[in-house]
């Protein structure tokens, strides 16, 4: 009799099996999750930093220079890639109903991560030329890790459709946009990639956020948006339309960046822009049937995020056909990056991490009955303000930065990290077991 | 002899942590039966497959209704077949969802 057993004073032995019998889930240990998650919220501590720092700056178009660098790889790697490795190990094995291909890979990887992209970044700040290197390669190694970790866990899944696809595909382009960051890093050393590096640049930042964020976000929300909104019986028929419309983007894109056509960037835009009018339609029927008739505040965000990518994706269509020069390409990467990557991660992780926290709570103790319900533990409506003011100062940001007006992009990007501080907060005090609603107690 | 209406009653205490009503009034309960004396076997569901409370919700389903007197030995199976849908949450949940 093990130790549950004895607790319950009963035998409890397992289910009689048969078709569909106890096709439970395979969850990581929680704590790898909630490692990748704590990195991330100090990542994104460090970028409100680096935000308000650099607003300025911004504003004035100066982006390419060692401290901009730094600050975006901040955002994607230290904040964004950080906590979605965690929200992924989890929502893999939940969506696809097998086990990490390598959990133990994946745990020791958190180090190799944490330390190489602290690093790298550092080293992109003062550049560095020896930090780069060695910190690159070590970044370069944990990422290509996590992305095969991934890759495996899939191929093992018997869950098949436009989910399983957008979820690989997101991974196949993410090592794409390191080989694409390789290539880049070793362009002043070789002569004939010397000549293509504005197209090695773009290519990289393609595969990263439109590749790899752009179709994670998509697919995993397949998942999520029903999950969290309680939606039974929609209609599927969007999701291989969305899928299709995004791959049609991304190699129309590409095939833009590298023969220099503007009409290949403007039909790519205008594919990106019909993937997200697919997923949106998708939303929408799933929407339709859902049981929970509020929207919560997470779900909001979400929304308001997918608005935002269509606004940015928009915003390339116009910028392909030539208007505003650097300044524009920066401004709509920006928005996208932001406005439809962050807002979105920012958002699920208001369902993900109070889930994640009950969870592990609940398996440590001893009557597994009564108790907060997640709700209690971080109610959805404490993401209203933070993601509002998230959504107004990038907004404010982004229109201050295309009129050059310092002062506005000042006070948005502090709107912003008072925002990105706002969900720390909340996140890192229910991650160390406390109830939001309850003042603080214990769970 | 196992009493199913208070095993019934025990399961109540078990809450969906997302939706935040009981596995019985939410339909999740599919089959209850006492297949020797003392050993019941629970058949059950979830609202959505895959379900990351899954191995949460099966423990709290099994310690409650070990608690149920008579209770000597419980057998959880979770199917996904037939799956679950909204129509079989009872009056009471479907109200407080505000269907």
């Amino acid at each position: 009799m093990d130790e549950k057993q004895a607790q319950h004073g009963v035998r409890v032995v397992p289910g009689l099996g048969g078709p569909g019998a106890n096709a439970g889930v395979h969850v990581p240990k929680l704590s790898l999750p909630l490692r990748y998650m704590g990195l991330g919220l100090a990542g994104w501590l460090a970028f409100a930093a680096a935000l308000v720092a650099q607003a300025t700056r911004v504003a004035g178009g100066d982006v390419l220079g060692p401290a901009g660098v730094a600050t975006v790889h901040l955002l994607t790697l230290g904040a964004l890639l950080s906590f979605v490795q965690g929200a992924v190990y989890q929502l893999t094995t939940v969506a696809f109903l097998v086990p990490l291909a390598w959990q133990r890979g994946a745990s020791w990887n958190v180090g190799l991560y944490g330390v190489s992209i602290a690093g790298l970044i550092v080293s992109m700040a003062v550049w560095w030329t020896p930090g780069l290197a060695l910190f690159g390669a070590g970044a370069t190694l944990a990422v290509c890790i996590y992305a095969v970790i991934e890759l495996l866990t899939v191929h093992r899944s018997t869950v098949h459709g436009p989910m399983r696809w957008f979820v690989t595909a997101a991974h196949v382009y993410l090592l794409a946009a390191v080989s694409a960051a390789l290539l880049l890093a070793l362009a002043p050393t070789v002569g004939a990639l010397n000549h293509w590096l504005l197209p090695l640049l773009a290519t990289h930042i393609l595969l990263a956020i439109g590749g790899f964020f752009t179709l994670l976000v998509m697919g995993f929300s397949l998942k999520l948006l029903p999950m969290f909104t309680l939606a039974h019986g929609y209609s599927e028929q969007w999701q291989a339309r969305a899928w299709w419309a995004a791959q049609l983007a991304l190699w129309l894109l590409l095939a833009g960046i590298w023969s220099g056509w503007r009409v290949l960037l403007m039909l790519g835009a205008a594919a990106g822009l019909a993937a997200f009018v697919c997923q949106a339609l998708q939303v929408r029927d799933i929407l339709r049937k859902r049981l929970r008739k509020r929207t919560e505040w997470p779900i909001r965000g979400a929304l308001a995020a997918a608005a935002a990518g269509s606004l940015a994706l928009l915003a390339l269509l116009v910028q392909a056909g030539g208007a505003f020069g650097m300044a524009g390409w920066t401004a709509a990467v920006a928005f996208d990056l932001l406005g439809w990557v962050a807002l979105s991660v920012l958002s699920y992780a208001y369902k993900i991490v109070p889930f994640l926290v009950w969870t592990a709570r609940r398996s440590n103790q001893a009557k597994p009955v009564g108790g907060p319900l997640i709700a209690q533990l971080l109610p959805p409506a404490a993401a209203r303000w933070p993601l509002t003011g998230f959504a107004v100062g990038l907004s404010l940001l982004a229109v201050s930065s295309a009129c050059a007006w310092r002062t506005g992009a000042l006070t948005g990007a502090c709107l912003m990290a008072a925002a990105l501080c706002g969900v720390c907060v909340q996140l890192a005090w229910v991650m160390m077991g406390r109830s939001w609603s309850q003042g603080g107690g214990q769970v | 002899m196992i009493d199913l209406n208070e095993v019934r009653e025990r399961l109540r205490e078990v809450y969906d942590p997302e939706i935040g009503i009981n596995v019985v009034d939410l339909g999740l309960i599919y089959e209850m039966v006492e297949l020797d004396e003392g050993h019941l076997y629970i058949q059950m569901t979830m609202t959505t497959p895959g379900c990351p409370a899954h191995d949460t919700l099966r423990d709290a389903v099994e310690w409650a209704a070990a608690q149920a007197p008579g209770v000597a030995m419980v057998e959880v199976d979770v199917v996904w077949d037939p799956p679950w849908t909204p129509d079989k949450m009872t009056e009471e949940a479907r109200s407080l969802l505000g269907l």
